[in-house]
Parts: structure tokens; C-alpha cells; sequence
């Protein structure tokens, strides 16, 4: 199974296709929001209420396939960092562990601006720390980064904040 | 009959009208009081101009306009003066602290495919606070306040509210922290107290903008898009 395949970057370079974007959180407030700043921005999107539940969806959980997983289908994982159970630091360690999923960027979100908690992040692999609630802004930029990262040769340019 | 009519479209105007508001004190007195049949239904305070058989301006001191159709006997406030109104009502809410940039953002977000959407995060919120202010009311209560218990929900409360643009609310359960931090109980309860405060202020504020909205929707008008620069 080669592991470049996990990108979806073959689905991407059809150009047409909307980028498909896992969030977890576990506040359903939250989750509503992040999938209509998404759906706004031309992403199709599933949200998790959790770490387990967004492994389970990965096809990471325990004794699973991936065979009937959005996995090969994800382009962006959104987490939450304050989860009860499961940390979104704890969850970007499992994917970032995974053969599989290693290469799907993750964005780790949260309310609070601590610096050691960002680093630690970022030194675990995250592509990005971004504070809540996220906004049209923040969406633009990471939708706009998502097709740069998938397609190096569609000369895209992204304006505006 | 007439003097029936009048006391209904007395009494529509006044649940228009916002409380406090000059007009309504003019109003809740001519209902109170029973009119002679001698003399004139309308106070100087109200003119009425007909408009044709079927319908009259009721225009009242402060230069509120109502609409009276006398066939169907309703009473409704045109749509522009409505729209003015929400308008004004919410740049209050900004000035006053009460709602910060994040509520635009919200409305910023909502379309034609989620028309309600404000209205459901809004929702959700009020469930999320309602739960929580419970939580943190029983949790305080305890023989023995497990704080970190408090801390945890006084966390979520906090990106409630300030997912929706809730700031006094955001703001207090930020000052609510420090006291669970230093494990003070009496500090707590001031704080929940007048976070309960705000968040009953922010929720009559939010409904009463709704209400606003909803009868622009039903005159027939659309709900105008607040600037973001005021």
C-alpha cells in the first residue's frame, strides 16, 4: 500500500473536487460551526465528536479496516485540543503514528494561546495552531494552503484575507 | 365595536413597542382607562390618516408608523421602520459589550441554504449555558468543591460563549477561572452570580432581536446585514 496514495492527491488533480475535511470536537456548538465556516468555503466535510470516533472513522480503530473508511478520502484534519478522553494532541500522535494517515495534515484548534501547548504541537507534526472560534479568515487561508499542498502545478492564486 | 377595534390595535401597538419606550406609557394609559362614548378614540398623542376604505396610518409622537387594515383588523408596523429599528437595536448590543465581532461573524455565515442558522447556534448555546450554570451551581454546592470538576465545565461555558459572540458572558467565566485556580469558593459563587447575570441579560437581548427579525420576515421585508464597521 503505498503510502503517497493517503494524500488523495490523485483525487485532487481531477481540480474539481471539493476537499474533504475530518473535524473533531466535542462541542456540537463548535462542530456546527467549523462545518458551516467549511461547507461556506466548498468543502465537503465530517465532523467527529471525538478523538475514538474520529479514529473509528479513519479506519484506525482497534481492530479495524480501513477498507470502509473516509480515509483515503480526507485531504485536512480539524481538531479540537481540549477533548475530554482523548486530546487533540493525543489523537494528531495517533495519526501521525499511523503508515496510513501519517501524511494528512492535521490543524490543532483552541481557546487558548499557550505557548508550550503550541509547541508541543507543532513538534509533534501539526501542520498548524490556530486559536478559536475560527473565522472566514482562517478558513480561506487553510482552503487556499489545502490546494497549493495537493496540486504544486495549478497555478492558483489566493488573494485576500 | 369601534371602541373594541381601538383597544385591539391599542394593544397590538403596544406589544410592538419596546419597553421603556414613550409611546408604550401613552398607550398602557388609554387602556387602563375606559373611553366615553363622547369623546374622541384617539388621542393628539396618535393621528390617523386614511390611507383608503381599507386601511389607515396610525402615526404616532415619536414618529412610529402603524399600519391598520380595518377589514382584516391588524396592526402592523412598516417594514422599513422595522428594519431601522433592528438595526439600531443590535449596533446597541455591540456598543453596550454585550455581543462582540463573533456574532457578525455569524450572521456573516447564515444563507439561504441554513436561513436559520443564527438562530440554531444561538439555540445551542442557550442549552450548552442553561446545562453548564446547573453544573457549576451543584458542583459549588458540594460539602467538598472539587474545582478542577468547576474549572472544566466554567472552560466549556467560556467557548459557548464565545463561539457566539457572548462577551460579558466569555469575559466573567474568564474571571470565574482565576477563582477556581485559587480554590475560592466565595469568590466562585460572586462569579457564577454574575455570570447568571449576564448570560439572562444576553439571552432576553438575543430573543428580543429575534423577535424583531421574525416580524420583518412575516411583513413581508428581509432582515438587513449589519456593517461590520460602526
Amino acid at each position: 500500500m503505498a503510502s503517497s496514495s493517503s494524500l488523495s492527491s490523485a483525487s485532487m488533480a481531477m481540480g474539481d473536487e471539493k476537499p474533504h475535511v475530518l473535524a473533531v470536537d466535542d462541542s456540537l456548538l463548535d462542530r456546527k460551526l467549523i462545518e458551516k465556516l467549511l461547507t461556506n468555503s466548498s468543502c465537503k466535510v465530517t465532523t467527529a465528536e471525538n478523538g475514538q470516533k474520529a479514529l473509528d472513522l479513519l479506519g484506525l480503530g482497534d481492530g479495524q479496516h480501513a477498507l470502509n473508511s473516509i480515509a483515503s478520502k480526507v485531504n485536512l484534519i480539524i481538531t479540537d485540543y481540549c477533548m475530554p478522553g482523548m486530546t487533540g494532541y493525543e489523537l494528531l500522535k495517533k495519526i501521525k503514528e499511523s503508515p496510513t494517515m501519517k501524511d494528512i495534515p492535521v490543524v490543532i484548534v483552541s481557546s487558548e494561546n499557550v505557548p508550550t501547548r503550541i509547541k508541543k504541537c507543532l513538534d509533534e507534526g501539526a501542520e498548524e495552531f490556530m486559536l478559536k472560534p475560527l473565522q472566514k479568515s482562517d478558513v480561506n487561508r487553510l482552503r487556499c494552503q489545502l490546494t497549493k499542498f495537493s496540486n504544486p502545478h495549478k497555478g492558483m492564486l489566493c488573494m485576500g484575507r | 365595536m369601534f371602541h373594541q377595534l381601538f383597544h385591539d390595535v391599542l394593544e397590538t401597538v403596544r406589544c410592538s413597542l419596546a419597553d421603556g419606550d414613550a409611546d408604550a406609557l401613552v398607550l398602557k394609559k388609554h387602556i387602563q382607562n375606559p373611553i366615553p362614548k363622547s369623546q374622541k378614540p384617539w388621542d393628539s398623542a396618535l393621528l390617523i390618516q386614511s390611507i383608503n376604505s381599507h386601511s389607515s396610518l396610525l402615526k404616532l409622537k415619536s414618529g412610529l408608523v402603524f399600519c391598520l387594515c380595518r377589514e382584516e383588523q391588524t396592526v402592523s408596523m412598516e417594514v422599513g421602520q422595522m428594519q431601522r429599528r433592528l438595526i439600531e437595536y443590535t449596533k446597541s448590543l455591540f456598543m453596550e459589550g454585550i455581543l462582540d465581532d463573533q456574532f457578525l461573524q455569524l450572521q456573516q455565515l447564515q444563507d439561504e441554504s441554513n436561513p436559520d442558522f443564527v438562530v440554531e447556534v444561538v439555540s445551542l448555546f442557550f442549552q450548552d449555558a442553561e446545562k453548564l450554570l446547573n453544573d457549576i451551581t451543584r458542583a459549588l454546592d458540594q460539602q467538598s468543591v472539587d474545582f478542577t470538576k468547576v474549572d472544566a465545565h466554567v472552560h466549556q461555558l467560556k467557548g459557548s460563549s464565545a463561539s457566539v459572540g457572548a462577551q460579558r458572558v466569555k469575559n466573567g467565566c474568564i474571571a470565574f477561572r482565576n477563582f477556581c485556580e485559587e480554590q475560592n469558593v466565595d469568590g466562585s459563587l460572586r462569579c457564577l452570580q454574575q455570570i447568571k447575570q449576564e448570560y439572562y441579560h444576553v439571552k432576553n437581548k438575543l430573543e428580543a432581536l429575534f423577535r424583531l427579525e421574525q416580524q420583518i420576515v412575516a411583513a413581508g421585508g428581509s432582515v438587513p446585514m449589519m456593517e461590520l464597521s460602526f
